[in-house]
């Protein structure tokens, strides 16, 4: 794994969820869970409902749960549009 | 005496209209700066969901999709109305009333309403447009409030119940100025982006899901942003209202005063020329 750092930004109607630097991330799919390092190719993903799973830049880990929606990642940013998110308590 | 009292008593009634015409400011402010809070976040999403869409829709044909789709069969309009949850504040319900009158009057399609907010429940049969569904909107209103309404019309239109869904409500320009607009919601309409051509872009699991959701999401985000720019619209017009009718009681209380004034002096004067008769008629008595 690299330590080149993305931007991740998780985004509701209701307020901008998360909105941080991260190592990677994993993202709850209808076809599996796909995972997201720095330099990734552009993509638009269909987001299903499920956890998000992102690594901060100090190692530890940040769940997210998250409803449907859409991931796209361009120009090192990930951003995940969904109707309903919230961090996950520890 | 009793002209005074009375004066006295008018001054104190007015007094506490001034009372509550303030308190109801503060409140609607304090709303108002709430629903801006919100929007503001909102617009945020707007802007990144309609990216999305147009970066799916870009370098391809339009993908089949119920929420895009024109029914072939143009015969049923569905007015969505979202009024203010209460009164006092002006012309904000009566001109939006009024709009949706021209509106229907011009159209020569069947109509029927859904109406969102809590005023009018007794005016707005009046109109002769059956009301299919009410919802109740809450002050602030959020995404799930904006989902329910969205799900609503998404199965009125998907069911062929509607053929075209049109949101009427007031849009906010300013703290001094709504207007009442009429926008179609349904079918939605795509716009790609300009210069892209979709070749770069991976669509994982393929463009028709990917749109799908979008379409879903933008649908209730353009709900949403009404339902939100109509409960600013509210919020600033009873402001308006309620600090129009604040100065009004404090003018009311100026005239009232000078006319206890008035009478106080009236009063007097006839007291003291009352005494003086007197004393001049005893003096002559004497």
């Amino acid at each position: 794994m690299t330590n080149e750092l993305f931007h991740l930004s998780v985004v509701t109607g209701d307020a901008t969820v998360l909105d941080t630097e991260v190592l990677a991330v994993k993202l709850p799919t209808s076809f599996g869970s796909v995972g997201i390092l720095a330099r990734h190719a552009p993509m638009l993903c269909a987001v299903s409902r499920g956890e998000l799973r992102c690594t901060l830049p100090d190692g530890t880990g940040v769940r997210v749960r998250v409803s449907e929606g859409v991931a796209c990642v361009d120009n090192n940013e990930l951003t995940l549009l969904c109707a309903d998110a919230a961090v996950a308590e520890e | 005496m009793a002209n005074l009292r009375a004066i006295r008593t008018r001054i104190k009634s007015v007094e506490n209209t001034r009372q509550i015409t303030k308190s109801m400011k503060m409140v609607a402010a304090a709303k108002l700066r709430r629903t801006q809070s919100a929007f503001s976040s909102l617009r945020d999403f707007s802007g990144r969901c309609a990216d999305m869409l147009a970066k799916v829709a870009a370098g391809a044909a339009p993908p089949d999709d119920p929420l895009l789709r024109r029914h072939e069969k143009n015969e049923k309009v569905c007015y969505v109305l979202i009024v203010g949850n209460r009164g006092l504040c002006g012309t904000y319900n009566s001109a939006l009333l009024r709009s949706l009158e021209e509106l229907a009057a011009a159209e020569a399609r069947e109509k029927f309403l859904v109406l969102c907010g809590r005023w009018g429940r007794d005016l707005i049969p009046g109109l002769g447009l059956p009301i299919r569904e009410s919802f109740e909107i809450s002050d602030t209103p959020d995404a799930a409030e904006a989902a329910r309404v969205a799900a609503f019309l998404r199965e009125l239109y998907g069911g062929g119940e509607a053929d075209e869904v049109v949101l009427v409500y007031q849009q906010f320009r300013s703290v001094l100025q709504q207007r009442p607009v009429s926008m179609s919601l349904l079918p939605m309409t795509l716009e790609a982006a300009g210069g892209e051509d979709g070749s770069r872009w991976l669509f994982e699991p393929d463009r028709d899901s990917l749109l799908s959701v979008l379409a879903e999401l933008a649908l209730t985000n353009t709900v949403h942003t009404a339902l939100l720019e109509a409960r600013t619209g509210e919020h600033s017009a009873r402001m308006t209202a309620m600090t129009a009718a604040a100065d009004n009681t404090e003018e009311l209380i100026g005239e009232l005063t000078l006319q206890l004034n008035h009478a106080r002096q009236a009063a007097i004067t006839t007291e003291i020329s009352e005494i003086a008769g007197g004393a001049e008629a005893l003096k002559n008595k004497a």
